[in-house]
């Protein structure tokens, strides 16, 4: 993270199962709409499947199965405002991932001077992939660390 | 790095490895005139080239090389091994200098006197060569030069001996002219002299010409003097250059330096005119033939031009016309140089590089990629266009896009080509590696290569590389024994490694067979036992083929102790695994003395492939066709269905059974209840053939192959992904790993089928009796076994429900029902199948009797279920092999509670004995079966020694072996010898059956390693001696 040399730093905010995410902008290649996906059977629960993206291959990874969290239920639908199932494009090694989630929210420029550690007390799974937490007016912003959440090496050495 | 530097390098590898096969086929033909030119003028393009380059380390070798090969070419020097050593060393050390200067753009520093002073020894006739042969031929060698020279430059004497013995007038003129075609070099190349480390000894006639080369003054040459000395010869060779240039004949070069290069070639090839050094003509104007096209007026257009530029410096005219004259003179070999050796290129296919007329050009190998990558869009692209007008009725695009199709087409093919190369590049090295290890090892090996112009793809030729060299190695290290082994096992004291490639329907197949010692199946199948991979139960029931393919198992082949004891292993298994990750299989069949052969086969290329989609749970897939086979349509019904054989899905193929696997079940896709019809996918992964069963297939596409992302890796059923020409993402199935996912051990029971199934078909042809008992399906008992059919009446058959019998020919005869389905007729007659052994009598109700069959088991899945042997196919139906044993021992265990037959009690009633009888006779074969069978045995024969030990090659287990003694070829003691000395049989009790019954024929059974003795047709003797045999043998032997 850059956040010391920057005043300020601008996140993608996305919501998942009710939580305010922010991936940092520049890390984002594209935010994409329901697409028609290939799954891939036998596959990890949160491989949700492939897509063509402009000729290339993307791995779409649900981001509810990789965080222990349920699935969407309609009764999580209550706002207005949701599309369903929108993704955020980031890579890996080159590699592209496609990020399942709830809803894409607006871009914010957040100073550094409401960032803050991880709580010691977060919980295993979460505080794996969080850079770090925000502190916006009324919610927190968790910081999605994309590099440790795509790192399948790691991962497959916890599972 | 400077563009001519990386270009050297490339071109002097290149030039090198040629050197490294040619340098050994040299040594192997040392007269080979050929081999030895072309040796020649490589090491010296490579001198002149580092000359040129300034590069002092490499020229001072390459020279003094280059020095050992001329005195062989001209016959001072033999061709020995320990000169061809020498040479190899000296490339070795070029190889050295070029990969430093690949590091660091500069020569190390370093010092190359001890190579060149033994090579300058060598050249001198010193140390490993033999001088003796060089004067006789020296002479007529200087013979031949002096004729020439006489004729060029009369006003000369010509010395007949060495340089050393000339007298000082007459030698000075040779040394001299000598001397002037170095200096030229020099000249042209612009390098300094590699004197330096030369220094030392002065007898070298090379030495006294660099020597005089640093000193212009030595110059004294009659000719080039007169002609204007050096400068002028040289200025004059660089007109003559331009000129060409100017009228197109010669290629000009924007790069000054390669045009000097150039240059200097043809001032060789002049001054050697001139001087009558007909090698160096030939060699300069074939060289030289890349850039111009040689003919007559060409020729004649040159002496004119040269001869006009020297008379510029003064040259007096009578020499001019010398020297013009010597140049016409040598017109016939210059053209036909170069004529014939497109003739040679042509016709040899050395596939050497040296393109004749064909004009090549280096391309760096990423463009190449690049180029295949958007190749590989394109095609993808052109698919997707494709889709889309064919959904459209017409479409204006439809022309345009069939032309843009057929464009696609060609240009994948041809970038296809571009990435094509010989496998023989990936060999170039092999021949050195194996003369290096058989002189390292004392050994003497001889290296075939057949089809080393077979071509594939770039990148698999990369990747095969280090396995086959692997392989190879292994070969001449581990697999030919030392000579001395080799005479006393009767072969020649020269081991032989052949390599061979050859397309083979989409693959290349690559064979490296060797005739050494093979694997001692016994040694590995010890060291897999105490590893663990497999236990002793598993391994008895493999063949020797499949213990022997142990070696490619990781756990086997790191162990160094198992090397020693295999004698093979190191790494064969990241042989296969590199061979696999590009799609490939490895096999191997080893024969214990006879040598090893591997086989390889390989896709041609990885980046497009042609699979057929197919689709399974409204999810498509796509199979590589390289992996398919053919697609069957299974009805629900009817002939064609999927049977199964308690829940195991089977099918009917040609009277063969596929075993199949649902892609639904391997992809973990909820089962569907009965599929109206599916398509079986015959699919082949190494010699395994299976089905895979889809729900519907759909077309074959060209597909490119994307590697999957690394988050599904670890998917090994997966090989990669694509994207389709409707744009939608698929995922490419990996044969190899369906296969595996199913079953790892499907191929060894595969290979076990087929070998119980050849063996039957070859020995068991048997009549069958086919009833219904129970269940629908037909039940098969051998007709030897039952001694009667029985129709009797329901009445009389006491104690139904519990303890079936009835009363039968005066005694109480057991009735047992076939299974728990089987029910007794209410009313008529029951039909009964009669067994009888020896006093006892059983029956085996059935339903009804349906057919007698004479056949071969064709294949047989073995089952755990009490009371069948097997399934089989007879007369195209799947059918129960009843085992008939299972039944006597129930009867008799309950009623009667003998401890009958040792075999039975011994073996169980699940697995009865094996015996092996061994008998030419074919009455007393015939007699044997049904006598054994009815007491239990299961039984095989073999109609002489020779079919029994080939039995044992084939990993056949026995629990007792019952042999003849007398027989045609091998005899029963000689039998009894070979099985003893070791194998799988070495413990197995075997029992002589003779009709010889001498105290002296007993006797030598025992010494030859018979268990026991019995006369012939002493039946009862020969049931006790039987079970005694296997009561004391018996359970430790048993399978």
């Amino acid at each position: 993270m850059t956040e010391v040399s920057a005043p300020s730093q601008d996140f993608v905010t996305l919501r998942l199962a009710g939580q305010l995410i922010g991936i940092p902008v520049l890390q984002v290649h594209d935010v994409l709409k329901a697409q028609n996906m290939t799954p891939v059977p036998i596959a990890e629960t949160w491989v949700a499947g492939l897509i063509n993206l402009r000729g290339r291959i993307v791995t779409c990874i649900d981001l509810r199965a990789r965080l222990g969290l349920p699935q969407q239920t309609p009764s999580d639908d209550s706002e207005e405002d949701v599309i369903h199932r929108m993704s955020v494009v980031v890579e890996q090694n080159g590699e592209p991932y496609s990020l399942l989630i709830d809803k894409v929210g607006d871009v914010l420029s957040l100073p550094i001077d409401d960032y803050e550690r991880n709580p010691i007390t977060l919980e295993p799974s979460w505080a794996e992939v969080s850079a770090g937490v925000y502190r916006l007016d009324g919610e927190l912003l968790v910081i999605l660390d994309v590099d440790r959440l795509l790192d399948f090496a790691t991962l497959a050495d916890a599972a | 790095m400077d563009d001519l530097l990386s270009e050297f390098l490339t071109e002097t590898n290149e030039s090198i490895d040629v050197v490294d096969v040619e340098l050994v086929r040299l040594e192997q033909n040392p007269n080979d005139k050929e081999v030895l030119d072309n040796i020649f003028r490589l090491v010296h393009t490579i001198k002149g080239t580092c000359g040129f380059l300034g590069l002092p380390r490499l020229e001072a070798v390459a020279h003094s090389g280059e020095n050992v090969l001329g005195k062989f070419r001209d016959g001072e020097l033999l061709v020995t091994p320990e000169a061809v050593t020498l040479i190899l060393a000296s490339l070795d050390r070029i190889k050295e200098l070029l990969a430093a200067l690949e590091e660091t753009e500069a020569e190390p520093e370093g010092d190359d006197a001890d190579l060149i002073d033994q090579l300058d020894a060598c050249a001198e006739g010193n140390g490993p060569a033999a001088p003796a042969a060089a004067d006789a031929v020296d002479v007529a060698a200087d013979e031949a030069v002096s004729e020439a020279v006489e004729e060029d430059v009369p006003s000369e004497d010509i010395p007949a001996d060495s340089e050393e013995a000339i007298d000082p007038g007459l030698g000075r003129a040779l040394k001299a002219g000598e001397v002037s075609l170095d200096e030229l070099e020099a000249a042209f190349n612009a390098a300094p002299g590699p004197e330096d480390e030369m220094g030392g000894d002065s007898g070298s006639p090379l030495h006294v010409e660099e020597l005089s080369l640093n000193d212009e003054a030595d110059v004294d040459d009659a000719v080039l003097v007169d002609v204007g000395g050096l400068a002028g010869v040289s200025g004059a060779f660089e007109s003559v250059l331009e000129s060409l240039a100017q009228s197109g004949r010669y290629p000009a070069f924007a790069d000054t330096k390669v045009q000097a290069a150039l240059g200097a070639d043809l001032g060789h090839l002049l001054l050697a005119a001139m001087t009558n050094d007909q090698h160096v003509v030939q060699a300069k104007a074939s060289d030289l033939q890349k850039y111009i096209a040689w003919d007559t007026a060409l020729l004649a257009s040159i002496s004119t031009q040269l001869r006009s530029e020297m008379a510029a410096f003064d040259a007096p005219s009578e020499e001019l016309d010398k020297l013009q004259a010597a140049l016409e003179r040598q017109a016939h070999l210059i053209i036909p140089a170069a004529q014939a050796n497109d003739g040679k290129d042509g016709a040899s296919e050395k596939g050497s590089g040296k393109g004749g007329s064909n004009q090549t050009l280096r391309v760096i190998v990423d463009l190449l990629e690049d180029l295949m990558n958007l190749v590989s869009e394109l095609v993808l692209t052109r698919n997707q266009l494709n889709q889309m007008v064919r959904r459209t009725e017409e479409s204006e695009f439809a022309v345009p896009l069939q032309r843009l199709s057929q464009c696609t087409t060609e240009l994948q093919e041809g970038v296809m080509k571009t990435r094509m190369q010989p496998i023989g590049n990936a060999w170039s090295k092999l021949p050195r590696i194996v003369r290096d290890l058989s002189h390292e090892l004392s050994k003497d090996i001889e290296l075939e290569m057949n089809g080393a112009d077979t071509e594939l793809d770039r990148q698999v030729l990369e990747l095969i590389k280090d396995p086959l060299t692997h392989m190879v190695r292994n070969s001449a290290d581990h697999g030919v024994e030392m000579p001395d082994d080799r005479e006393k096992a009767g072969k020649p004291r020269q081991g032989k490694i052949t390599l061979n490639a050859y397309h083979e329907g989409g693959h290349i197949v690559i064979t490296i067979a060797d005739d050494g010692a093979g694997i001692n199946a016994d040694k590995l199948r010890a060291k897999a036992l105490e590893n663990g991979l497999a236990t002793e139960a598993e391994l008895d029931a493999m063949s020797e083929n499949q213990i022997q393919r142990f070696i490619f198992h990781a756990g086997l082949s790191t162990a160094q102790a198992v090397t020693s004891v295999s004698g093979r292993g190191v790494g064969m298994d990241v042989v296969r695994t590199n061979i696999e990750k590009i799609g490939g299989t490895v096999d191997m069949t080893s024969n214990f003395g006879k040598g090893t052969t591997f086989y390889i086969k390989i896709p041609l290329t990885l980046a497009i492939v042609s699979a057929l989609i197919v689709e399974s749970k409204e999810e498509r897939f796509a199979i590589p066709q390289i992996a398919v086979l053919e697609l069957v349509h299974a009805d629900k019904t009817g002939e064609n269905s999927i049977e199964h054989i308690n829940k195991t899905p089977v099918f009917r193929l040609r009277n063969r059974l596929l075993p199949l696997i649902y892609l639904r079940d391997v992809l973990g896709f909820e089962p569907t209840e009965n599929n109206d019809e599916a398509f079986i996918v015959v699919t082949q992964v190494g010699s395994f053939v299976f089905g895979i069963v889809v729900d519907q297939v759909f077309d074959t596409e060209e597909i490119v192959v994307k590697p999957v992302a690394p988050a599904l890796k670890e998917l090994s059923v997966y090989s990669g992904n694509t994207i389709l020409g409707d744009g939608s993402v698929i995922l490419i199935l990996d044969p190899n790993g369906v296969a595996a996912q199913v079953s790892s051990t499907t191929e060894t029971e595969q290979e076990m089928i087929d070998d119980l199934a050849a063996e039957i078909s070859a020995s068991d042809r048997e009549t069958m009796l086919l009833f219904s008992a129970g269940n629908e399906t037909p039940k098969a008992v051998p007709l030897s076994l039952v001694a009667r059919l029985e129709d009797i009446d329901v009445n009389r058959i006491e104690d139904r429900d519990v303890r079936p019998t009835v009363q039968y020919r005066g005694n109480l005869m057991p009735v047992l029902k076939m299974n728990e389905d089987t029910e007794f007729r209410k009313e008529g007659k029951q039909p009964i199948l009669v067994f009888t052994d020896q006093d006892h009598t059983m029956g085996i109700a059935c339903d009804e009797i349906l057919d007698f069959v004479v056949t071969d088991l064709s294949v047989v899945f073995s089952t755990q279920r009490d009371g069948i042997v097997g399934y089989s196919i007879i007369a195209v139906n799947v059918t129960e092999s009843i085992d008939v044993s299972y039944f006597s021992k129930i009867a008799f265990k309950n009623w009667f509670d003998t401890g009958r037959s040792g075999a039975k009690s011994a073996n169980g009633p699940k697995d009865p004995a094996r015996v092996l009888v061994v008998e030419d006779s074919a009455f007393f074969r015939n007699m044997m079966r049904p006598l054994l069978s009815a007491a239990g045995y299961r039984v095989t024969l073999a109609s002489d020694a020779e079919e029994a030990l080939e039995m044992r090659e084939r990993g056949r287990d026995f629990s007792l072996i019952i042999s003849d003694i007398e027989m045609p070829g091998k005899s029963g003691f000689e039998l009894a010898e070979e099985v003893r000395k070791g194998g799988r049989w070495q413990h197995t009790p075997m029992i002589a059956l003779s009709s010889l019954s001498t105290a002296r024929d007993f006797d030598q059974g025992r010494k030859s390693g018979f268990n026991d003795y019995v006369v012939k047709l002493d039946r009862d003797a020969l049931l006790e001696v039987m079970s005694e045999q296997l009561g004391v043998n018996g359970n430790k032997n048993a399978a």
